[in-house]
Parts: structure tokens; C-alpha cells; sequence
């Protein structure tokens, strides 16, 4: 019986991803459209997605003090349907960049004969866990509204904290004549 | 006498697919492929009036055509290997080579294993097991390949896609067939045949269509320099990573 199962698995999947590989969207690649989108989701990624300030003002606890103080029940709730809103399309819009930037890297990657495998998994992973918490985010916010961000601190901690230890090991490699480069293509396209 | 039908209908269009490849000079391009199909005409071709001439050198023989037809399938995985992931230095020639070996060997096996087995029942047991856990293989390979077509983004053009489609459903209907047959036993035989003989019809008219004429795979275009650039590509991706995540954190402490 597990034997039948597995095969049946097997034959299922292969025919699910064939499915999935005809549907695929034909994105253009290399072309001076993906040159632009990097780099767009470049800059927005380093200059910090977005601005702390608006960051905290989206999630600023004050405002709701204010309204709950000054303001009816009803005002409240609409306050309150309208900020998570705001916080839910933020983290969509983070999400957005994270998706971009793997995109724009794994178009890059794949060209490398000595691209490391092990560089590649370990990439792989960080952006699930990013996506998987911007995911998340999502989830406890629509449930349970914009101030009631979960406290998953300790766990997105330990991705940046991984993250951060393996980009030190090759930090040298990013030479400016490299992003000059970059820059030109991109200003050329 | 269905079953004789679509047999007449496989043998034309096998027929069609070598000289659609020979007009439109693909059989160089796609060579693995093509020998897989022109390997299979052969065998049909002479089998049909062997099967109606003397049914019993038939039955020995198709065994023999039918271990070889299911080692060359492999050649098409290999090709689709070999033409999906030719722009893209290095994984195309350890998948050749992995590719190469496998085939060897059980090309070796197949030559080899004719000389000592000649019990037809023997061969008809072996051959199902051997047709499953050959299948499951390439089933595996070529949802491994897929997943990293669909991660990578890789592009192709019409005659790789139609290539993977008619094969991959193949192998996916066969191996589910397959499945099947050993769970439901002998009176699940006259269904299964019939679910085979369908598939392959389909495949040969998939392949038909995607490789009428010649489709070049999409130039693929390098945004980036030389092979030392591949870690600081890295290395900038991971930074970025970690710019988001720290914007993650700055929002669960808020």
C-alpha cells in the first residue's frame, strides 16, 4: 500500500508541475525591463524599504491613544480598519521588494559555473524565512489588527542575525568599480 | 482491435515525427531525441507484422525492444538537460555527464541481461519492475529539472517545452498506470495497456506539433560580469536580505 502510494505521489507531482511549468508566466528577462526592476527594488531595499519615520508612524501607538481618548467607539473602529490598511499594504509592499530582489538574484546566479551550491541553499532559506514572516505579519494583522504585531522578535532576530554573519564572510568581494557597472547598464537601459 | 488502431496511428505519427525532423533539420539538433524515436518507429514497424506472422518470436523479441526503448527515454531526458541548461555554464555539463553514465549503465544491463535471460515470463516480470523504478528515476530527475527551471526563471523555446510536456506525461500517466497494475493485479491488465498506448498517442502528437519546425531557446542575457562576480552578487543579495530583516525586527519591536 505504500508502495502504491508513493509511486502515485510520484506520478501526481511530476504531472502537477508539468501543469504548473505550462502556466508559467514568460517574464522578460535580461532586457533592459528586468535591468530597471532591480534596480528599483534595489534602491528601495537599501534605502531601508521605507522610511523609518513613516514606519513608525504607521505603527505609532499615540494615534490610537489619541482616538481612544478623544473619540467614539465607531471613530475608533474606523480608525482602526483604516490602519491595518495601511500596515497590510506595507508588508505586502515589503514582500513585493524581497520577491523582486530573489528574482533579480537568481537571474544573475544561474550564469555562474562556480556558483556554490551552498551559498545558493543557504540564500534560499533566508528568503523563505523573510518571506515566511512578512507572510505572517500579514496573517496576525488581519486578524487581530495593526497593534497586535506578534511577538516574533526572537525568530526574525535569528534570520537577520544568520543573515548578517554569512554576508560578512564576503563583503570585501563588493568592489565599487562593480556597482559602478551596474549603474551604468542600468542607466543605459 | 482498438488497440491495433491506435499501434497503426503511433507507427504514423513516429513516422511523420522523423521526417517533420529531417525536413525541418532537427534530428542533428535534438540527436538523442530523435534516435529515441526513430528507435521506436524500427521497433514498431517491424513488430506489427512480426505480431501477426509468428506471434511467439513476437513476444520474445518485443521484450528485448521494449528494455532498450525504456534506456533510451533516458537520452531524452538528457537532451532536455543538455538544451535547457546549455546557457548556463557548468550545471550543463555535470548534467551531461551524470546523464551519460546512467544511460551506460543501463543500456549495459539491458545488452547484457538478453544473453542470460530468455524465459519470456521472466523478462515480462523483470520489465514491469525494472519499467517502474526506471520510470520513478526520470520521474524524479525531470520534476527536479522542473523545479529548478521555475526557481532560476530559465526560459525555452516551443520544441524543449513541447519536449518535457509529452514526456513528462508519459511518464507521470505511465508510473500511476504502473501503480495501479500492481495493486489491481492482472484484470487491471487490458486497462492499463490501453491508458499506455493513449498517453504515447498524446505524447507523439504533443511532439509533433512543438517540433514541426525549429524554435531556438530564448537568448538568455547576462546582466552580470565573469564567474569571480557570483560572489559578490552574493553578497549584495544577502545584505539587501538583511536590510529587510531588519526592518521586520523594527516593526515587531515597535
Amino acid at each position: 500500500m505504500i508502495q502504491l502510494i508513493s509511486f502515485l505521489l510520484i506520478g501526481a507531482l511530476l504531472l502537477v508541475s508539468l501543469y504548473s511549468f505550462m502556466r508559467r508566466e514568460q517574464r522578460a528577462e535580461g532586457g533592459s525591463g528586468a535591468l530597471i526592476e532591480a534596480r528599483q527594488a534595489l534602491n528601495t531595499l537599501q534605502a531601508g524599504l521605507l522610511p523609518p519615520e513613516l514606519v513608525g508612524r504607521i505603527f505609532a501607538r499615540g494615534d490610537l491613544e489619541y482616538v481612544e481618548a478623544k473619540t467614539s467607539k465607531e471613530i475608533r473602529e474606523l480608525f482602526l480598519e483604516e490602519r491595518k490598511k495601511i500596515a497590510l499594504s506595507w508588508v505586502s509592499r515589503v514582500r513585493k521588494q524581497v520577491l523582486s530582489l530573489r528574482r533579480f538574484h537568481l537571474r544573475s546566479a544561474r550564469f555562474y559555473a562556480q556558483l556554490s551550491v551552498r551559498t545558493e541553499v543557504a540564500l534560499a532559506v533566508d528568503f523563505a524565512a523573510l518571506l515566511l514572516e512578512c507572510r505572517a505579519l500579514q496573517v496576525f494583522m488581519y486578524v487581530r489588527g495593526p497593534y497586535a504585531v506578534p511577538r516574533m522578535v526572537g525568530s526574525t532576530a535569528a534570520t537577520a542575525t544568520r543573515v548578517c554573519k554569512i554576508s560578512e564572510q564576503s563583503l570585501a568581494f563588493l568592489t565599487p568599480a562593480y556597482a559602478g557597472r551596474m549603474g551604468n547598464r542600468a542607466a543605459r537601459s | 482491435m482498438l488497440s491495433l488502431i491506435i499501434w497503426c496511428c503511433g507507427i504514423a505519427l513516429e513516422a511523420l515525427l522523423v521526417y517533420r525532423g529531417f525536413r525541418a533539420k532537427l534530428l542533428t539538433k535534438y540527436s538523442n531525441f530523435y534516435g529515441y524515436i526513430f528507435v521506436l518507429l524500427v521497433s514498431d514497424g517491424l513488430g506489427l507484422p512480426l505480431y501477426f506472422k509468428n506471434q511467439r518470436l513476437y513476444e520474445s523479441w518485443s521484450w528485448f525492444g521494449g528494455f532498450v526503448i525504456l534506456f533510451l527515454g533516458c537520452g531524452i531526458i538528457l537532451e532536455i538537460f543538455r538544451h535547457v541548461l546549455s546557457a548556463y555554464a557548468g550545471a550543463e555539463k555535470i548534467a551531461r555527464f551524470a546523464g551519460f553514465v546512467i544511460l551506460g549503465a543501463v543500456l549495459g544491463f539491458a545488452i547484457v541481461y538478453h544473453f542470460f535471460v530468455t524465459d519470456p515470463a521472466a523478462a515480462k516480470a523483470l520489465y514491469y519492475r525494472l519499467q517502474r523504478d526506471f520510470l520513478t528515476a526520470q520521474a524524479i530527475l525531470l520534476f527536479g529539472l522542473l523545479q529548478v527551471i521555475s526557481y532560476y526563471g530559465i526560459r525555452m523555446g516551443r520544441n524543449l517545452k513541447g519536449m518535457i510536456l509529452g514526456y513528462g506525461q508519459t511518464l507521470g500517466v505511465t508510473l500511476i498506470a504502473l501503480a495501479l497494475r500492481a495493486y489491481i493485479g492482472v484484470r487491471f491488465e487490458p486497462t492499463w495497456g490501453l491508458i499506455q498506448q493513449i498517453s504515447y498517442v498524446a505524447a507523439l502528437t504533443i511532439w509533433l506539433v512543438a517540433l514541426w519546425s525549429y524554435c531556438a531557446n530564448p537568448e538568455p542575457e547576462a546582466t552580470i560580469g565573469p564567474d569571480g562576480d557570483y560572489e559578490a552578487l552574493a553578497t549584495r543579495t544577502r545584505s539587501m536580505v538583511g536590510a529587510a530583516s531588519t526592518e521586520l525586527i523594527k516593526v515587531n519591536r515597535l
